[in-house]
């Protein structure tokens, strides 16, 4: 799918979605026998995701809308390499851009069942992803944008979608664009380095608040810990979904490491942040060796 | 006080999952998490093998050799949490 001259490079997973394509059309509009999940508190906008089958895990072969209202409105097939689009009277190329790249693409590819998607920030160090996982306003995009900064590649500042292939799990690199400020419905600055190809998931770091006096301190997260951390971080965790999403944690549970990040709260003590991951990276990378 | 000649019905939407030193439990019917601590493993692992009560018992008592009252006790407090959880028929 091309996106803003940008290739995104799906050829290891299952899905030909190089031929993706995205098509404007007129009039789309749920009717009277379509199910409806509305979403709440999203950026001040009416949501709902629309479907012509019951919302279930084994709902096949159905057709969806994805609306907000007065803006846009999305409709697909699952079974099409193809969404079609159409504006509302407030809609403009730069929402469209957004909605599509930030919220209806990836619940397109969730509703496939064959992808799973973590809110966090991610960026590449010597081969290997560096994924940042927090609540919002967590310090996510703060921490990728010192990374950038430093030159890293940018994987993604939002959206990390995720599968499992041969037993391992993968991350695909997302729409190439950061956001080291906080504005409704943008996705931010262009991000002139980025990853394009797909990751072998191995560590992921949980952010932690803490008093500005401390220090940065790292530690590995075991157990039932773990499982609710990669859970908390999900990102569209659909309660029909809920069973298959647990299933999936549960697996990534098994071959990935969570490391607890004790950063503290002042932007003066990133450098010390950044110097102890690149340290822990390389601690770790001496282990495997 | 159970009464160990009964027969029982773990809910079918139970799963349990071993992830690093802990175990969870889910109850896919209700999306809830619990977190199962070493002898409730055991306890849960024998329960899915048998149907009744004294069949449980008797494989704990021989399997671990606790005093009997020991086991009875442990044994009530589990089904007790699991009939509150309605995992559980008897």
């Amino acid at each position: 799918m091309q996106i803003y001259n940008t290739h995104i490079n799906f050829q290891s997973s299952k899905d030909n979605l190089d031929d993706f394509i995205l098509i404007q059309t007129q009039n789309i509009s749920p009717d009277k026998n379509y199910y409806c999940l509305r979403f709440s508190n999203n950026q001040e906008r009416e949501i709902a995701l629309f479907s012509t089958k019951k919302f279930a895990l084994d709902a096949t072969a159905a057709h969806f809308i994805f609306e907000i209202q007065d803006v846009v409105s999305f409709s697909w097939d699952l079974k099409d390499a193809c969404i079609s689009y159409t504006l509302h009277k407030y809609g403009t190329q730069k929402l469209l851009k957004y909605w599509l790249s930030h919220t209806v693409f990836p619940i397109y590819l969730i509703l496939k069942k064959k992808y799973y998607v973590f809110h966090v920030g991610a960026v590449m160090y010597k081969n290997t992803p560096l994924v940042f996982m927090a609540p919002s306003f967590g310090g996510k995009s703060t921490l990728t944008d010192y990374f950038l900064q430093k030159g890293h590649k940018l994987i993604t500042d939002d959206k990390l979608i995720t599968y499992k292939k041969d037993g391992n799990f993968f991350a695909l690199p997302s729409y190439p664009f950061h956001r080291p400020y906080r504005e409704k419905e943008s996705l931010g600055q262009s991000a002139q380095n980025f990853e394009t190809k797909v990751q072998k998931l191995q560590t992921m770091y949980l952010l932690k608040k803490v008093d500005p006096v401390q220090n940065v301190f790292i530690r590995e997260v075991k157990g039932i810990e773990k499982f609710k951390h990669l859970k908390y971080g999900s990102e569209m965790d659909f309660e029909f979904l809920f069973e298959y999403n647990t299933q999936y944690l549960w697996k990534l549970c098994k071959i990935i490491k969570i490391y607890e990040l004790c950063v503290p709260w002042d932007l003066n003590a990133l450098k010390d942040v950044y110097e102890k991951i690149i340290q822990h990276q390389n601690s770790l990378k001496m282990e495997t060796e | 006080m159970i009464q160990l000649n009964t027969n029982y019905t773990l809910a079918s939407s139970l799963l349990t999952q071993k992830i690093d030193e802990d175990t969870l439990l889910l109850d896919t019917q209700t999306q809830c998490f619990y977190e199962l601590n070493s002898s409730a493993i055991i306890l849960f692992e024998i329960m899915q093998k048998h149907t009744n009560l004294q069949d449980v018992y008797d494989e704990m008592f021989h399997a671990f050799e606790v005093p009997k009252k020991q086991l009875l006790h442990d044994m009530e407090i589990f089904i007790s949490n699991l009939q509150e959880q309605n995992m559980i028929s008897l």
